[in-house]
């Protein structure tokens, strides 16, 4: 039961990492991102792709971090792995999304656009990586032994360290910097934000990168838990969902909550269910809060869904 | 000197043509209100003038600049500022966030602008710390200024500000307004307050059915007996 519940931690700091930047993105351009699980996949396969090509063949040393599974190529390899995902995003808004809002399309035209690119970047994916799982390492590392029989791995303590960091990273970024109250103020009033001077058109490019790279980052921590996919991603989307709702879409505190609650309970859940009603899970938790708290834990009344 | 001038706007939302051409304008340092019915299209002038509608045809200047269908965060740059009616503050923001918002495009940073904003708005001082949506309607309307006054505007553009604040604040946001004026600051206000608006003003362009219909002194449109019947409520 610990276990499971150390283990719920580690895939809720993931799910809380990827939520998190889910609905930074919805705040910003006012709609459900399909495609947030594939940029995840994007990112992991990019360092996949730096990390058993390039780097090898570049000659970069492959020795690992004291007890961790990975070394200097997937340090070379995440910031690498962000900034493509992030061009990926910003170019598919510039694609996909832009001439949609000069049109003034309806917003389920937008969902419908994200379904879209979600299923092209997951296309893609197979066509170059093939459909089957690739590992970063084949290289075992033990548990530590911790008091009260709790066993974790240094990689899952790095893994939870990293999404603990780069949320509060996101947050001083939002809070302190001019561009992220900015995006706050483009979130809150996108009207005001324009009559005030701020050109929301940046704000989008500035959303989509650093949402991006914070979901491709989501997805190379959890390529290094477990396996790459081309539908590591997808299958994410609907947890990522349910998570940003339960914490109140649109409010990052909430999603880091609500990411982790749903990681938890996914992972309880298997004690008493077969590990694959583990999406089920997370929508039976979606429906209850639909049902019960529509505006999330820590949403306010006033909803934009 | 005009400050502003608009002629002939022909504007409206989609295929609903609101304006049939309009025009007015406003002079430096000036006071200038714009009053009529509900509908007759005092809101969609002001959007238009401020680049978040188009208009299908004439023209805006501003200081002899032609502005016309630049987005609004160019206009901003041109020493024009805009508060909406509705919608016009960002509520989860803290005041000073808000002020910083209002500064966005300022090099400088907004800290000297704000000290000169707070001076014009001492309540707004004490809860700058506050998120908006903590605060009265009345200081949301000061805060709703106080952001438009960021960048040193030349001209304000004021959309219906007394509405739905109780009568008491009505008094103290046209004082404001005069307070704003007396900074060398144009201001071109829509009010659906059309007395109170033309008491506080010195021009007056009376809109019907998206057209000019009366433009004249502030004092003399009180005056005129057909403006009072059909739009003052009343006899001068």
């Amino acid at each position: 039961m610990i276990a499971l519940v150390v283990d719920g931690i580690i895939l809720g700091s993931i799910l809380s990492l990827g939520a998190v930047s889910l609905t930074l993105v919805y705040g910003i351009v006012r709609f459900a991102n399909f495609a947030h699980g594939d940029l995840m996949a994007i990112g992991a396969y990019v360092a996949f792709f730096l990390v058993s090509t390039v780097f090898a063949a570049l000659g970069v040393p492959d020795a690992t971090f004291g007890p961790l599974s990975f070394g200097l190529p997937m340090a070379l390899a995440l910031p690498v792995a962000m900034a493509a995902a992030a061009g990926v995003a910003v170019a598919v808004d510039r694609l996909v999304f832009r001439p949609m809002r000069r049109r003034r399309y309806a917003p389920v035209m937008f969902v419908i656009g994200s379904l879209a690119t979600a299923f092209a970047l997951r296309a893609l994916l197979s066509i170059i990586w093939g459909p089957e799982f690739h590992f970063y390492t084949q290289a075992l590392r033990p548990a530590l032994q911790l008091p009260f029989e709790i066993r974790i791995k240094p990689d899952q303590i790095f893994i939870l360290a990293a999404c603990l960091a780069m949320v509060a990273g996101l947050y001083l970024f939002l809070g302190r910097t001019r561009i992220g109250k900015a995006l706050r103020a483009t979130a809150d009033n996108p009207d005001l934000a324009r009559i005030s001077g701020i050109d929301t058109e940046r704000m989008m490019v500035w959303t989509w990168g650093i949402g991006a790279a914070m979901a491709a980052t989501a997805g190379i921590l959890l390529g290094i838990d477990s396996q790459l996919r081309p539908d590591m991603g997808w299958n994410l989307l609907l947890p990522l969902f349910a998570a940003a709702i339960l914490g109140g879409i649109g409010n990052p505190y909430g999603a880091l909550l609500g990411g982790m609650i749903i990681g938890i309970v996914q992972q309880v859940s298997t004690a008493f269910l077969l590990p694959t009603y583990k999406p089920a899970v997370a929508f039976v938790i979606l429906i209850l809060v639909l049902l019960i708290r529509p505006q999330g834990i820590l949403g306010s009344e006033q909803r934009r869904f | 000197m005009n400050l502003l001038a608009a002629s002939g706007i022909v504007s409206g939302y989609g295929d609903i043509e609101i304006l049939h051409g309009v025009s007015l304008t406003v002079g430096a340092g000036e006071v200038v209100a714009i009053i009529g019915p509900n509908g007759c299209g005092k809101s969609t002038l002001m959007k238009t003038i401020f680049g978040l509608l188009e208009p299908t045809d004439g023209a805006v200047e501003f200081q002899d600049t032609d502005i016309t269908g630049l987005p609004p965060h160019e206009i901003v740059r041109q020493g024009l500022s805009y508060v909406p009616q509705a919608d016009n503050t960002f509520l989860s923001l803290t005041v000073e966030e808000n002020l910083a918002m209002g500064a966005f495009l300022r090099a400088d940073g907004y800290a000297e602008q704000a000290e000169m904003v707070y001076g014009l708005f001492p309540a707004l001082e004490e809860r700058r710390r506050a998120r908006v949506a903590s605060l009265s309607g009345g200081q949301r309307q000061m805060v709703a200024m106080a952001r438009a006054l960021m960048l040193e505007p030349k001209l304000l553009l004021l959309d219906e500000p007394t509405a739905g604040l109780a009568p008491v604040f009505v008094e103290t946001v046209f004082a404001q307004i005069a307070h704003v004026n007396a900074q060398g600051i144009a201001v071109l206000m829509v009010e659906q307050n059309a007395r109170k608006a033309l008491e506080h003003s010195q021009r007056g362009y009376v809109l019907a059915g998206g057209r000019n219909r009366f433009t004249d002194a502030s004092g003399a449109l009180l005056a005129n007996e057909e403006v009072a019947n059909l739009y003052l409520g009343g006899t001068a």
